[in-house]
């Protein structure tokens, strides 16, 4: 599809001249399908030559950081500069030789260029060895993730944006544990120079990465600022993923609404397990934030309120079943009435642990009943280990009598089995009705 | 123009490292070559392999030594800052005096303040702490030079000094003279009852020529010739209370004469008011036991000042610091 993106344009464009299609559906249709993704590589469809050429790549380029690292005393400097130096010329020159033909494997010159950028890394630590300096080592992962972001957006390249993000939070990270040095920056970065790529190339692989590389990013911030706001601020920021993810399937990349769910399920889920436990702190004295700590703690709660509201206000996006509405509706529980009362300095510790417990057990049952009623395998086992988890975390610590604590197991041992009954009947029904599939 | 853009970043990343390698190579032919004493430990980087990590005096500095218009309380971390170097023997310099300002003239390495300032110790970085070696060779390095407990020989590290201040190390060599400390701690609980607190511990030293030449070094009864250097551990200021050593000048009969491999022993009882120290904010002076049993302290061994007229039978005296390891008044040696 990416291929024909410029002769699609160019057909839109006929359409409106043709008065098939009127400007608002020209409009529509342009955003649907945007300028930029034309650039995107072309691909002949062999996956696994894509995949291997770039691992190889990025695999390759290590080893020359670590064939370095030995650091040969026989082999003198200026040769090991003068080895990095044309390696990095010849990969990339040959790259750019090999976009002039149109026969050329896109995904061959991509790798060949973050083959380069490897090099490139392994240049700087090498010049490090070299001359023995080690001034504030996390800078040259920032020199590098620049390097690989500029080549990201120019080329455009995945595989580039991929290396920047993870340069990106290895920096950050570095500043964070190594120096206590909180650089918010990295955060920015990652929304506003990597997430567009993502977004404009369709790539699902990059922005599942971005997505989870945000918080994480965003964590080593607000570590600075306390880590007691860390589990708060973390519900936010996916709290407001499930909103983006109920626009994204209004959008031009409706592919980017399964990812937004699917990586706020991934991390939202097992912070919920935990609140049954820990509940959420008291958030007292946070008037008295330093600098911009308030606002690094209120951002995400503005974010996540106006994506939601949105999210309500557009019918296009309004939850539309029962199930969707389930599924919104307990995600704003825990936002009303856990995390905004703990923001407002409310003691609400035994509140969010009841909150938490109820909205794991209902995100249980939701599986279980999507499981069996759509036959999804993986979305049964989920709900049935949700179930399981939540039934021995309160084992100790909710049932005093051991007859209780029996009651449970086996109540839960029944609920599997007829869980099991109920998957197994669904299957048989749905071939009777469609034996081919 | 898309093309033009990507062969632009290409080069961009020749240059960014052209211009890293370019600086560093300007000041290896162009800068002062000094050496720096320095104690090593062996650690490894994933990405650059085997490193001696080097720590020299100037990395630790007393406030005392800091001179700006500002307290060098108010310096903060990631806080610019020189360290103004002058010569002492065969090439090796040391700290004069460390500042905000940068200095318009003279030899000065650039740093910057790597933590709080506390116990009266600035700490600072210079990009230089890092001396890599092929792999391997860091652990021939560490033997020789000497675990803790044993005799240590620092190593003394050549490097280029750039006007910016800014230094390549291009070199190392080994100092002609070893330490080594030991900790005499047969004074227990046992003899001085239940409960009570440690007594200030007896430091033996030991200083030997590992040199092919005949050296000399100067001490007296008094032990002159070694101070006391507190560590900062506790962020109090402590300095040595005995001042007949202040300044401590050369007699012919301190002088002591080692040939190759000779060793001289010094027994240092510090529960004597010889190595009582104040602390700041404390009237009166106090043993380490009694002021500092958590702080850790260091023995530096300084040469006397040569008057005119003793040049001659002093001629062979080794100039330098020398550094102890770290002991404190529960025995622990670092």
């Amino acid at each position: 599809m990416d291929n024909n993106n410029p002769w699609l344009r160019a057909e839109i464009a006929q359409w409106l001249r043709e008065g098939i299609i009127n400007d608002q559906q020209a409009q529509t249709l342009y955003a649907r399908y945007p300028a930029f993704v034309a650039y995107r590589p072309k691909s002949d469809g062999a996956w696994g030559k894509v995949i291997f050429a770039l691992l190889g790549a990025g695999v390759f380029g290590l080893g020359v950081i670590l064939l370095f690292a030995y650091n040969w005393d026989g082999m003198h400097r200026y040769l090991k500069l003068t080895v990095i130096a044309v390696g990095i010329l010849a990969t990339h020159g040959t790259a750019l030789l090999m976009a002039k033909n149109d026969n050329a494997n896109p995904r061959v010159v991509e790798s060949l260029h973050l083959l380069g950028t490897m090099l490139f890394g392994a240049g700087i630590w090498l010049v490090a060895q070299i001359y023995h300096f080690d001034a504030h080592y996390p800078n040259g992962f920032l020199l590098w993730c620049l390097a690989a972001l500029s080549l990201a957006w120019a080329l455009p390249s995945v595989a580039h944006g991929v290396l920047a993000t993870i340069l990106l939070l290895l920096w950050s990270g570095l500043e964070t544990f190594e120096f206590g040095r909180h650089l918010p920056v990295a955060s920015w970065m990652l929304l506003l120079l990597i997430l567009p790529l993502a977004w404009l190339q369709r790539s699902t692989p990059m922005l599942v990465l971005l997505l989870l590389a945000v918080p994480l990013s965003y964590a080593f911030t607000v570590f600075g600022i306390g880590d007691k706001y860390l589990f708060i601020v973390g519900l936010l920021l996916l709290s407001s993923y499930f909103a983006v993810a109920r626009l994204a399937a209004a959008s031009a990349f409706p592919a980017s609404a399964s990812v937004f769910s699917f990586c706020a399920s991934m991390l939202w889920l097992p912070l919920i397990y935990i609140g049954t436990f820990t509940g959420l702190p008291l958030l007292s004295g946070m008037s008295q934030l330093a600098g911009f700590g308030l606002l690094y703690v209120l951002l995400p709660l503005l974010f996540t309120i106006v994506a939601w509201g949105v999210v309500l206000a557009r019918s296009t996006t309004r939850p539309a079943s029962p199930e969707q509405w389930l599924e919104s509706g307990l995600v704003l529980l825990v936002l009303v009435c856990a995390v905004l009362p703990a923001l407002f300095g409310g003691d609400v510790s035994g509140l969010s642990r009841l909150v938490f417990n109820l909205v794991f057990l209902a995100y249980g049952v939701l599986y279980v009943y999507r499981g069996t009623e759509y036959l999804k395998g993986r979305v049964l086992s989920l709900g049935c280990i949700m179930l399981v988890l939540l039934g021995t975390a309160r084992f100790t610590d909710l049932f005093q009598s051991l007859l209780a604590r029996s009651a449970i197991f086996l109540l839960l041992g029944v609920l599997l089995f007829v869980i099991g009954l109920r998957y197994s009947k669904q299957n048989t029904r749905r071939k009777l009705e469609k034996p081919r599939a | 123009m898309r093309k033009v853009l990507i062969i632009g970043l290409v080069l961009s990343q020749f240059a960014v490292l052209a211009y890293m390698a370019g600086e560093r190579e300007w000041i290896r032919h162009r800068g002062e070559q000094v050496y720096l004493r320095t104690a090593p430990v062996d650690p490894r980087d994933p990405f650059r392999g085997d490193f001696v990590q080097l720590s020299y005096s100037l990395n630790t500095i007393d406030t005392a030594r800091f001179r700006s218009s500002i307290p060098a309380n108010s310096l903060k971390r990631e806080d610019k800052v020189y360290a103004v170097l002058k010569p002492s023997a065969s090439d090796v310099y040391q700290l004069d005096y460390l500042t905000d300002r940068k200095p318009s003239a003279g030899l000065f390495l650039q740093g910057r303040v790597s933590r709080e300032v506390s116990g009266g110790q600035i700490q600072v970085r210079y990009g230089i702490e890092q001396y890599f070696v092929q792999q391997g060779s860091g652990i021939e390095i560490e033997r020789k030079r000497g675990e803790r407990d044993d005799l240590q020989i620092p190593m003394e590290v050549a490097m280029a000094l750039g006007r910016s201040g800014r230094a390549v190390l291009t070199d190392y060599r080994w100092s002609r003279i070893g330490i080594r400390l030991e900790q005499n701690t047969v004074t227990t609980e046992d003899d001085r009852g239940e409960g009570a607190p440690p007594r200030s511990p007896t430091v033996i030293l030991t200083l030997k020529n590992v040199s092919e030449t005949p050296l000399q070094i100067a001490d007296n009864d008094a032990h002159c010739g070694f101070s006391l250097q507190t560590e900062g551990d506790t962020g109090r200021r402590f300095t040595m209370a005995d001042t007949r050593c202040s300044p401590y000048v050369l007699k012919e009969s301190d002088l002591i004469t080692l040939a190759p491999g000779q060793e001289y022993r010094a027994e240092l009882d510090t529960a004597l008011p010889r190595w009582y120290v104040l602390q700041d904010g404390v009237t009166g002076s106090a043993s380490l036991a009694a002021a500092a049993p958590n702080e850790r302290f260091r023995m530096v061994y300084r040469p006397p000042v040569v008057l005119p007229g003793m040049d001659a039978s002093a001629n062979l005296l080794w100039q330098g610091e020398l550094v102890s390891p770290a002991f404190s008044v529960r025995g622990r040696i670092d």
